[in-house]
């Protein structure tokens, strides 16, 4: 092979049904992880032009970034979608790309490496950083990086290594479940959400699972096994050295053989099903209504006696209070949101709406339900500043807009830590689509984040309000459907209370 | 977003063509990357049913091209013959025929202020006939298509530029040329018609699709496109993808 020949890529070839042709800028690289870019709005490609294998592989993966990724602005809106992370759709998608060569007869596996993946293994291996590791067990999975990066993790931690091992092999798979379909390279564009590329929603499906997977190291998820087998290996190796305890406090983590039953576990969380249409939430668009009935409002504002203050206004306690409290104090409720879910599954009426105010005054409550109709509201506020609407309104039948009403929730309550109560029985949807895992687990990961309270029917929420009125602590209650999908995906049960 | 590959109707650089030579425009400009189908257009779309006439330009041609010359004739004297731009005027002598100057760029000084004078405007534009003084005007119809590589029209000399208010860059092989591809490299010679320095034009592509069926897509590559054809085998298996 004449490795002086020069060797431009040639991205001008490639047709996509999102973007029109042009003239792109190819520039030269050396073949190392980093220097080889695509930038497909601008046009822009720098690759190696080496007559190497390993420089073709690298030319042919740019090539087919700007055959199949999403260009700039397209890649924004998978992002805000908020169901996987910028980070993991960005691992997952070399994943596709290199995937998609490995299709094309551009050989991979054998060729694709630069040879600092070890030392990128040893590194991140030491460092604890396991978020790292799952994405370039990701990133390299398919190719001959990924065995170098694994030897890498195992030199330090065996654990690991088996772990990634486990995962890499199973994104492959997940890769090859999703090129049967069809639609694994497609850059048609969703007509339904507009999303595009099509073949794109494959990478945010499975970034979303390493999403889970990234955020639990094994240790974390084992701690309770691990603990277990650590002193049944103690007890082995006492035995085995008569006495001597130099094996059992051998601090090196990637000696030994890994521990029983890791790998299952990982296991466990599993990527959600692909569904034909992609899932996506709806746009909330709050209905306004009028809210003639007066409530405890002004998110109960209270005053009580103190012995500190500016202008006294109770002087006779100078007289009958020991600790002469004669100042006004003015203390004032957390307030709250309470976001129903009214969709057809569930029900609630114009009474318990009054309760929740009496027992979270100046509370705002928003019900939310997909009604069909572009323009039509999908969520409205009922009460609000210490006002409530005489008359709920009609609402429809679908879910379409939990997350983005949870979203407003968090947005728009009174203080930092006023509460907010989700009132649901799980059965979550996206616009004009079924139940979808994808979504579920975006719900309960924003609701875990910003400390939402979960809770099926109004009544309990208006328990759980009562209880916070009196000092008490709330208490989520997750419906069966939300625990199952969690159950499904992360492999551990999500607690009934918690 | 429109894709170029899946528009089934005339590209937009046609379709503006097509519709000043209805709207009876007589002097039109197309420039844009050679290879691409200006000149066949030229000849072959619209009203030529009064002839049409190609006069390439070249630093070496005469006037003798445009106007005429007195050449040897059968009977060991001279005959006056005349040249592109006159039989374009006389056109089939009921109505005037086109005109079409490929590569007006590379005319010669005095070539060039003979097609000016050619390409004036209908009221002025005049010629005698060295033999006979008759005063040749052109033709009601006479038409005149320019085709240029030159991509900035602010370079064309102002006195031509006057005359061809209308330029229409084509960037997009014409679709009945295409047809002429098989259909798998249909949408290749699109994208490559205006791709730059890597520009491969129709002719290119004709001759590989041709090889291509004797010698197979590796040695027919080899053969058209060179040093490029690993990379464009390349990138034809990567659009292949689904």
């Amino acid at each position: 092979m004449n490795q002086q020949a020069t060797i431009y890529a040639e991205p001008e070839w490639l047709g996509r049904n999102d973007a029109e042709n042009g003239r792109w800028v190819v520039s030269e690289c050396n073949p190392r992880r980093g220097e080889p870019m695509t930038a497909i709005a601008e046009r822009i490609m720098r690759v190696p032009v080496m007559n190497t294998e390993l420089a073709r592989v690298i030319r042919a993966h740019e090539m087919m970034h700007a055959k199949v990724s999403p260009l700039g602005d397209s890649f924004q809106q998978w992002i805000q979608r908020g169901i996987a992370s910028e980070k993991a759709m960005t691992v997952v998608e070399e994943l596709r790309v290199n995937f998609l060569i490995q299709q094309r007869g551009f050989d991979a596996k054998s060729h694709l490496a630069d040879g600092g993946e070890t030392a990128d293994g040893e590194r991140v291996a030491n460092t604890n950083d396991w978020q790292t590791a799952v994405h370039m067990a990701i990133a390299t999975a398919g190719t001959a990086s990924n065995k170098l990066f694994l030897n890498g993790v195992r030199r330090h931690n065996r654990q690991w290594g088996e772990s990634l091992a486990d995962i890499s092999k199973r994104a492959v798979k997940e890769m090859q479940k999703a090129f049967k379909t069809g639609t694994l390279a497609s850059t048609a564009i969703d007509t339904r959400t507009g999303l595009y590329p099509v073949g794109f929603s494959h990478t945010e499906r499975i970034a979303e699972w390493i999403d889970r997977l990234a955020s639990i190291s094994p240790e974390e998820l084992h701690e309770g096994e691990e603990g277990e087998s650590q002193e049944g290996a103690e007890g082995e190796n006492n035995e085995g050295a008569e006495g001597e305890p130099a094996k059992a406090s051998h601090s090196n983590k990637g000696r030994g053989r890994p521990k029983k039953g890791t790998g299952k576990r990982l296991s466990g969380i599993t990527p959600s099903e692909y569904s034909r249409s992609i899932p996506m939430w709806a746009e909330l668009n709050i209905g306004k209504l009028s809210m003639p009935l007066a409530t405890k409002g002004n998110i109960g504002k209270k005053r009580t006696a103190s012995n500190i203050g500016r202008s006294p206004r109770r002087m006779h306690r100078i007289m009958t209070d020991p600790q002469m409290r004669v100042f006004d104090k003015v203390t004032r409720g957390s307030g709250g949101v309470v976001v129903i879910d009214a969709s057809g599954s569930m029900n609630f009426t114009h009474e318990q709406i009054r309760k929740i105010v009496e027992n979270a005054p100046g509370a705002t409550v928003i019900s939310y339900s997909e009604m069909g109709g572009k323009d039509a509201p999908n969520a409205y506020i009922l009460a609000d500043k210490g006002r409530m609407v005489k008359d709920l309104p009609t609402q429809g039948s679908g879910n379409g807009v939990d997350f983005p009403a949870l979203e407003w929730a968090v947005k728009n309550r009174q203080r930092s830590n006023s509460p907010i109560i989700w009132v649901t029985d799980g059965g979550v949807c996206g616009t004009n689509s079924g139940f979808h895992n994808s979504l579920a687990m975006q719900c309960i990961n924003f609701c875990k984040k910003h400390n939402i309270v979960v809770v099926p029917f109004v009544d309990e929420a208006i328990a759980e309000l009562r209880k916070m009125k009196n000092g008490g602590k709330p208490e989520s209650r997750y419906p069966e459907m939300l625990r199952m999908v969690w159950k499904e995906s992360i492999g551990t049960e999500l607690p009934l209370r918690g | 977003m429109t894709t170029t590959q899946t528009n089934p109707t005339l590209p937009e650089c046609w379709q503006a063509f097509e519709d000043c030579l209805n709207a009876g425009i007589d002097r039109i400009i197309l420039f844009g990357p050679s290879g691409i189908g200006k000149t066949y257009a030229g000849l072959n779309m619209g009203d030529t049913n009064g002839g049409a006439f190609r006069l390439v330009c070249t630093e070496d041609m005469t006037n003798m091209d445009v106007t005429g010359a007195f050449m040897p004739s059968a009977d060991k004297g001279f005959q006056w013959v005349n040249g592109s731009a006159i039989k374009a005027w006389e056109g089939n002598g009921i109505v005037g025929g086109r005109l079409i100057v490929d590569e007006v760029d590379k005319a010669s000084g005095d070539v060039f202020a003979t097609l000016l004078a050619m390409l004036d405007s209908p009221e002025s534009a005049t010629w005698e006939h060295p033999e006979t003084g008759r005063i040749v005007r052109p033709r009601e119809g006479f038409t005149a298509i320019m085709t240029t590589n030159v991509e900035n029209m602010d370079e064309l000399p102002t006195a031509l530029a006057d005359r061809f208010p209308v330029r229409i860059r084509i960037n997009a092989p014409h679709p009945t040329a295409l047809l002429a591809l098989s259909p798998d490299l249909r949408n290749f010679a699109v994208r490559m018609a205006d791709a730059g320095e890597r520009r491969i034009s129709l002719r290119a592509f004709a001759s590989f699709d041709k090889l291509r069926k004797g010698l197979g897509d590796a040695r027919a590559s080899q053969i058209v496109f060179g040093s490029r054809s690993e990379s464009i085998l390349d990138a034809i298996a990567i659009d292949k993808v689904s």
